[in-house]
């Protein structure tokens, strides 16, 4: 038989194939592309209230902030960005009471490429809290970690930017950070 | 210029594209593999937890399913290739799908909204799809493997069966880092049994629904209604599991209903399937002269034992297979 003819003859289901590979490729990178010509980011007014679980919640102190609909989940974490620094809010509800809730973050951080140095004490909204320093992926900034003892909860805040963010970004960073409200335990 | 006769005329061309679907598969586990190996690095013991656990679900899934085809188990190699498809490409392909998707909604909708919707809005579309689309490419390079909607029932089972065993995996790992990164492997066994409590009406039965209306679609095209009933099936296939992961009536007896609805319409769809699949089966050995109660395991055994010997039980029971194998091929192509 003619080669011609025989390619003819026999159905080859190429079309067939063609069509589910534009279909799988349009699901997999075409949404992705769709969504980064959307606008994400919405200008968030001072005074707004960003809860975190029930236990805290943020208040945006100053103008020039805008929040990632897309980076952020109501109640569990909210992505903040001011220029090139952008403040990350997670709350989560640990595996146990006795949870080290330090490490944990420190292991979410190697997730995404990024080491966090020794732990230093701190106080957030008068409770005890531990932060360190952020590096990798181009960006520096620091981690702080408020876990309340005989509670299975933490609120962890991370401020990442470039090492030359601008200075006064920095310290809008800093006064946010500052504004997370801690209710007391019962 | 002339050829020999050579191969079938279907043997080259399905060959090519056999290896065209090894690709894009390789390309979807790739993409799996990108995805999760931090996670593997960065929490190993959680990780082994909820593949040893969820292996175990995947052998006791593969045995149950292998007994949905009706008379003559479903064909190994097509399930074993459906069901490898669930686990690595297209999982490798729906979480990529899925979070350009769910940034889509985030944008759209707003936070509250979007923060409660996006994921049911988004892993209907992507995953139903993405789940089949093994099926289909199955059927192309291997066209006789989809006869019908019975068989697209079962090979979307093993599909969808696939992808919720490797999504457990992934929510299990994912469990040990939604705790703060604080989960243990008594964190990922404990969300694990939560998951396989809810098992049942899962993407399996949502999967066999759409393979089901993917069986009209490629199998019944001439008949009247079979492109309807086909896509219809797909819509209810997503519809359903839009309905599952939504936020609507999680809890009471709404949240019974919800988390069962997939499972108890699949079972009606199957059930019915093999109603109708019994009765061809059943016409045709009438049809060739052979009594239509072979069709019961018992009347089988019956006839295999009133044989004088170990020769002739042995004989009869290679007649039954040879007899239900033709049988369920009739049945299947005209069900």
């Amino acid at each position: 038989m003619n080669v011609s003819r025989l390619r003819r003859h026999v159905r080859l289901p190429w079309p067939g194939v063609a069509a589910v590979v534009v279909g799988i490729a349009f699901l997999t990178w075409g949404w992705s592309w769709i969504a980064s010509a959307l606008p994400d980011g919405e200008p968030v007014r001072p005074g707004t209230h960003f809860p975190l679980g029930d236990e805290a919640r943020v208040t945006v102190p100053h103008r020039g902030w805008e929040m990632s609909e897309s980076d952020s989940t109501a109640d569990i974490s909210y992505r903040l960005t001011r220029g090139e620094v952008d403040v990350i809010f997670s709350y989560a509800v640990l595996a146990a009471e006795d949870s080290d809730a330090w490490a944990g973050a420190a292991a979410l951080l190697r997730l995404a490429d990024r080491t966090l140095g020794p732990a230093q004490p701190a106080t957030v909204d008068g409770l005890p809290a531990r932060v360190g320093r952020v590096s990798g992926g181009g960006d520096v900034g620091t981690l702080t970690v408020v876990a309340p003892k005989g509670d299975q909860w933490s609120v962890t805040t991370a401020v990442l930017g470039p090492p030359d963010a601008a200075a006064g970004d920095r310290a809008a960073a800093r006064a946010l950070v500052g504004s997370l409200d801690v209710k007391e335990a019962p | 210029m002339t050829t020999h006769p050579g191969p079938a005329p279907t043997a080259r061309p399905r060959g090519a594209v056999l290896l065209a679907v090894a690709v894009i598969a390789a390309v979807g586990t790739a993409l799996l593999a990108r995805t999760f190996a931090r996670s593997v690095i960065v929490f190993p013991s959680q990780t082994l937890t909820a593949i040893a656990v969820c292996a175990v679900f995947a052998a006791i899934g593969w045995w149950l399913l292998r007994r949905l085809n009706p008379l003559v188990p479903a064909d190994r190699r097509s399930a074993a290739a459906c069901l490898a498809w669930g686990l690595l490409p297209a999982t490798g392909f729906a979480v990529l799908a899925n979070g350009g998707l769910t940034s889509i909604w985030s944008r759209v909708l707003g936070l509250e909204t979007g923060s409660a919707w996006r994921d049911a809005l988004s892993a209907p579309v992507n995953e139903e799809l993405l789940k089949i689309a093994g099926v289909l490419l199955l059927a192309l390079a291997l066209a006789p493997r989809v006869r019908g909607p019975l068989d697209g029932f079962v090979l979307g089972a093993f599909a969808g069966f696939g992808f919720q065993v490797t999504e457990n995996v992934i929510y299990g790992i994912q469990s040990a880092e939604a705790t703060g990164g604080t989960g243990t492997t008594t964190t990922v066994v404990t969300f694990l049994y939560e998951r396989f409590l809810t098992a049942l009406s899962s993407h399996w039965a949502m999967s066999a629904l759409a393979g089901t209306g993917l069986g009209y679609l490629i199998a019944r095209r001439a008949q009247r209604w079979a492109v309807v009933r086909g896509v219809a099936l797909i819509a209810l296939a997503m519809a359903l599991h839009l309905f599952f992961d939504s936020p609507l009536i999680a809890t009471g007896p709404g949240g019974t209903l919800r988390a069962l609805l997939a499972f108890v319409v699949a079972m009606a769809v199957y059930l019915s399937l093999r109603h109708r699949f019994r009765r061809a089966a059943a016409d045709h050995l009438r049809a060739h002269g052979h009594d239509p109660g072979l069709l019961r395991r018992r009347t089988r055994r019956k006839a295999r034992r009133a044989q004088p010997d170990r020769a002739a039980r042995r004989r009869t029971g290679e007649q039954q297979r040879h007899l239900l194998t033709e049988t369920a091929e009739y049945a299947h192509r005209t069900t």
